[in-house]
This record gives structure tokens, sequence and C-alpha cells, in this order.
């Protein structure tokens, strides 16, 4: 039986070692958070025609999302009803139907179970169709996000999402919204799927040693921090945590912070241009975050890079793997040669080949593999940068931390993490009153 | 033969000498020497992954590739910089990238003293102490001849057989 409470020490800024290895501990998170949270699935960018369909991967399940014919989208387990097989072997595509390849049971979009070889003459009458659908997966959208949950009962991803999206609009809605651009890269990382995550949602930290290389030829503002020649100022950004673990880290004006030359003119002319009018929209404050960079992740796994224009799942293969989905992620509203530049760029740092890309991932690694060992498993790790400092935003209602560095958003990810491995039900995570996670959080 | 018209023997064997010791640059973390002596000003360096699809789907309308590389002269020259930084943390210890070059085709180009290439790729890379990877991949280059008569690489649009990579990341000259 694990001791779930005993993982990670919220007053103490501190988790187990063993969160990123031991097999019991991931099935229970299998169980308590990928089996109750959002998870990402596509936009609508992707599925924009009816007919139109990708795949996704929520925890280990595989899943399809379809664009219905009277324009609403569902999504589906992927796997026949009858002996357990894949209908859908491909990642995305327009179909009128969905055919296993065992048999040929074929499904229509709406999941409903259409056509099975020699019905009358093999099952005569002892088979019910209508029992035999796809497996339905309930799915939302916020923003043309889509999110799909295996729980009926957890709140609806724009209560999910809740203080974050004070945050998220900044660069979803701001200007007429954001698509992705696909199709994903598709990569292994022999890590943990939380290592990943948690260097998304507020290590700012590590940016000027891990990427020291990349940043000093980029170019762009954040070359000065090359090498930790240079401390982020006061003033130059912050962390934000909020309910579910979902958090960001902001560095205010450095939107276009690792795009030099004219990608770089192209992104600054847009942001100078949109920012007025963001700032009309969504008040002062979210116009000054907005051409700042961010880094974020809507909790568990599903992280992305405003300003570097990537966007990321982190899909588990086990407590020791992942597969990385990466797409670029760019406001509509761009022109297409600003949308080209900087999804390029986006390519360029944080694509299979990025710049940075392959610098986070020996950290990763080395942070999973190394608890193989049982002396380095049973340690503990740190997350006590900036701890004192925090306090609620009165106008988010979210904990944001003092200074552009710290790791605020790691121990509003990792006691998050804690309630959801602790808690039996989503009843039992919304028993509590909606500040109570500040209060423990801050230790009143 | 595909309108291809195929070069004489000793053109043959120029350029895959000349594949021969690219592979053998990138193989010696020669990369500035790759860059000054067998690249063209002119280059277009791509690689690409492309989405399963069904063979017969025509209508869904977004393209199926993503690139891994879409790079100029000036952002080729910006990773080899990089590669030579004493703080490439992921290159030190020292990585090597082995070429295995086969199924070399070569025909005249476009315009005289341009070469179209095709070749089949393998590439065994090992690093740190328990990573070895594996890379298979098709390559079509364009070669052209500089005013002094030395090839250099004007275009490069490798596609990654693999689609879910192992290899974890393709940071390296492929």
């Amino acid at each position: 039986m694990i001791d779930a409470a005993s993982l990670v020490d919220v007053k103490n800024g501190t988790q187990a070692k063993s969160i990123f290895w031991d097999e019991q501990i991931y099935q229970l998170e299998l169980e308590r958070i990928f089996d109750r949270c959002w998870l990402f699935l596509t936009h609508d960018s992707l599925i924009p025609n009816p007919g139109d369909f990708t795949t996704a991967i929520m925890g280990e399940d595989e899943v399809i999302i379809v664009r219905q014919i009277n324009g609403s989208v569902k999504a589906f387990l992927n796997v026949c009803a009858h002996r357990g097989t894949r209908v859908c072997s491909v990642e995305a595509g327009n179909t009128r139907s969905f055919t296993c390849t065992y048999h040929g049971w074929s499904y229509g979009l709406d999941g409903s179970l259409q056509a099975v070889p020699f019905e009358n003459e093999f099952y005569k009458g002892v088979l019910d169709k209508s029992t035999h659908g796809l497996t339905e997966v309930r799915a939302e959208s916020y923003m043309g996000f889509w999110y799909g949950n295996f729980d009926k009962t957890a709140p609806s991803l724009y209560d999910y999402l809740g203080d974050y999206r004070f945050y998220l609009d900044v660069w979803m809605d701001s200007t007429g919204g954001a698509e992705l651009i696909g199709p994903p890269t598709r990569t292994l990382l022999n890590c943990n799927w939380k290592t990943p995550a948690e260097n998304f949602v507020g290590d700012a930290y590590h940016v000027g040693w891990t990427h020291a290389a990349s940043l000093s030829v980029l170019g762009g503002e954040l070359t000065a921090m090359s090498g930790n020649k240079m401390v982020p100022p006061d003033g130059a950004g912050t962390q934000i945590t909020t309910r579910f673990g979902h958090g960001l880290g902001i560095l205010t004006n450095a939107g276009p912070a690792l795009l030099s030359g004219p990608v770089g003119e192209l992104a600054r002319k847009w942001y100078a241009e949109n920012r007025p009018k963001v700032a009309e929209k969504l008040g002062k404050t979210r116009g000054g975050y907005y051409g700042s960079h961010f880094n974020s992740n809507v909790f568990p796994n599903n992280s992305y890079l405003w300003g570097t224009n990537t966007f990321k799942v982190w899909a588990p293969r086990g407590p020791r793997s992942i597969e990385v989905f990466t797409w670029g992620i760019v406001e509509k509203n761009m022109p297409d040669e600003v949308k080209e530049a900087v999804y390029d760029m986006a390519t360029r740092t944080f694509g299979t080949a990025g710049m940075l890309e392959g610098d986070d991932a020996d950290n990763m690694e080395s942070m999973t593999q190394l608890n193989r060992g049982r002396q380095i498993r049973k340690g503990r790790l740190n997350s006590q940068m900036g701890m004192g400092g925090d306090k609620v935003d009165e106008e988010s209602g979210a904990i944001i931390g003092a200074s552009a560095v710290g790791e605020t958003s790691y121990r509003g990810y990792y006691r998050a993490y804690r309630e959801f491995l602790m808690a039996e039900s989503w009843d039992d995570l919304l028993k509590a009153d909606p500040d109570a996670w500040k209060r423990e959080f801050l230790g009143k | 033969m595909d309108g291809l018209k195929a070069v004489a023997h000793d053109v043959y064997h120029e350029i895959e000498q000349t594949l021969y010791r690219e592979a053998r640059l990138i193989c010696d973390e020669r990369l500035r020497d790759w860059l000054d002596t067998m690249v063209d000003q002119e280059i277009l360096y791509q690689a690409v992954s492309r989405q399963l699809r069904v063979r017969k789907d025509t209508r869904y309308a977004a393209k199926d590739h993503v690139n891994i590389f879409n790079e100029n002269y000036h952002y080729l020259a910006m990773r080899v910089t990089q590669s030579e930084s004493p703080m490439q943390w992921t290159a030190d210890p020292r990585e090597i990238v082995r070429h295995f070059i086969n199924n070399l085709e070569v025909y005249e180009g476009e315009k005289p003293g341009e070469y179209r290439v095709f070749t089949n790729c393998l590439v065994v890379r090992n690093r740190r102490i328990y990573e070895e990877m594996t890379y298979s991949y098709s390559r079509k280059d364009v070669w052209r001849r500089d005013a002094k008569g030395q090839l250099r690489l004007v275009k490069r649009l490798s596609e990654v057989d693999e689609r879910f990579m192992r290899g974890k990341n393709l940071n390296f000259i492929l």
C-alpha cells in the first residue's frame, strides 16, 4: 500500500524521488490522475470538417476524436467491441466510418455499430448491436482546445481550468484565438512523465544553464542569460500556480526571446501592434502579459510555451518512459508570414532536432533512471526556491511567486498531485472549500 | 528512366567520395569544415516526418508532414556554432554520429554542374555510457559545382522512416 501523503511535503517543498520510478505509484497515478483529469486530445483547427478525426493517447489509452456531421465532436476508445482490435490504425484523416481490420465490424462517426459482416448468417439474432458501439469518452473544449475525461463525475473543463483561465486567455483568446499546427512529431524519452511537466510548469532557473549553448547563439532577449551571466531583474516576471496544479511562469516582454533577425522583428511588430487591443479586451495586467514568454502546464501532462510557440503532451508509457507529442501553436489571426516564421522557430528550438529540445532530455532522463539505485531512490527532491514569497493574487485568484525565477509552480503542481493521489473520488476532491488549497499551500 | 540522366562514372565516383568525406567530417565533429568546404550559401536543408494516413484518404486537407529541419545557411551556421560551445552539455562527453551511406544514385541536375543524388542512410549514434540509437532515412540531395569546381550541397531533403522516434531527437547533421 502506498503512503501517498508522504510522497509530497507541501509545507517544506519536497517530494520523494520514488515518484519518478515506482511501478505501484505509477499505477495509482493512472487510476487517480489520468482516469480523472482532463487530458489533451486535439484542437478544432486539426479537425475542421465533418468526418475529420485525429487520434490521441489519454494515460495509456488510445482514443479517436472525430467531428460529427452536425459539427459537434465526440471521442471514443480506439478499440473494437468484438475482440479488442484497433478500429483506426492511422493518426488523422477524414472518414465516414471506422472499420476493424480483424472481422470487418464497422462503426459510424457517432460510434454506433453499423455493420457486422454476415450478421444474420452467423449470429442469427444473438448479437445486440445497440450495446456494441465504440466506448465514448467525455470530451469538452475551451477556446477550441479539446480535452477528454474518463470520469463522469469530474467538474467541467471550464471549472477544472478555473483561475488558470485568467492566464490562459492572454494567448488563447486575446487576438482572436489560437490554433495548432500539425501533424505532431512523436518521440521517445526515457523519463518519468512528470519530469518534463514540472520543468515546463515552473522552471525558469534552468534556462540560462541547461540551454547555455543554444541561448548564446540564438540572439533574442534570452541570450543575455546564457551561462547564467545575468540574473533576471526585479519585475522580470512571475510564477503562478492554481487549484488543480495548472501553472506557469511569465518572462515579461520576452515573447520573441529566442527569435533573432527577421523572425524576431516580425514577431515583435505583431506583439506591439496587438498589445493595446489585448489590454482593452482583457485589462491592463493581461495586456502587459501579452507578448511575454509563458512556460506552462495544464495538469497533468500538457505543456506549452508561448513566445516559443510549442505545444506538447507527455504521454506516459510506464513510469520510466514517455511519448512526446509536439505541435506548433500560433495566434489564428497572425498573418501567414508571421505564423510560418514563428512555427519554423518553434521547430528549430523545441522540435525533434530543436536546439533546446535535446538539452532538456538528458536532465529528465537522468532524474528518472538514477532511481534504479535504492539509495538514490530513498532521497527527496527539493523545490524550495522562493518559499515565503508566495501570495494570493487578488485579481486572478491564483497564487503567485515573488520573482521570475523560483519554484512556486513546482510546489503547486505537487500539492495538487498529492491531493489527487490521496482522494478517493472527485466528490472527495471537491469537498473542501475552494480556498482551502491556498491555506495549505501558504502554510496558514 | 523517370526522365533522369545518369552521370558518367567519374562523376559518380567523385560524388560518392564527397558523401563519404561529408560523413567522415560529421563523425569527426569537424562541422565547421563541413560548413565551410561542403555547404553552399544557398542551402535548403530539410528533414521531415510523415503522419500515417489511410492511402486513399484525399478529403483530409491538413498537411501530412512535419518539419524536423527547415534550415538555410544562417541557421545551419548557428547550429554549428552551438555545437562548438564549451557549454553544450549534451555533446560533452562527445557523441559519435556514424553514417552508413548506401544505394547511391547520381543523375544530372537541372543546370550544368548540378547533380541530383539519392541515398539511403543508416546512422548509429552513441552517446553517454548507455545510449546507442539508430536512424534509417532517405536523402534527396542537390550538389552543385562552385566557381572553383568544388562540389557543394545546395539542397537536402531527408525523410525519416520511423514515425515514433526511439532515438529521442535528431540533433545531428543528417
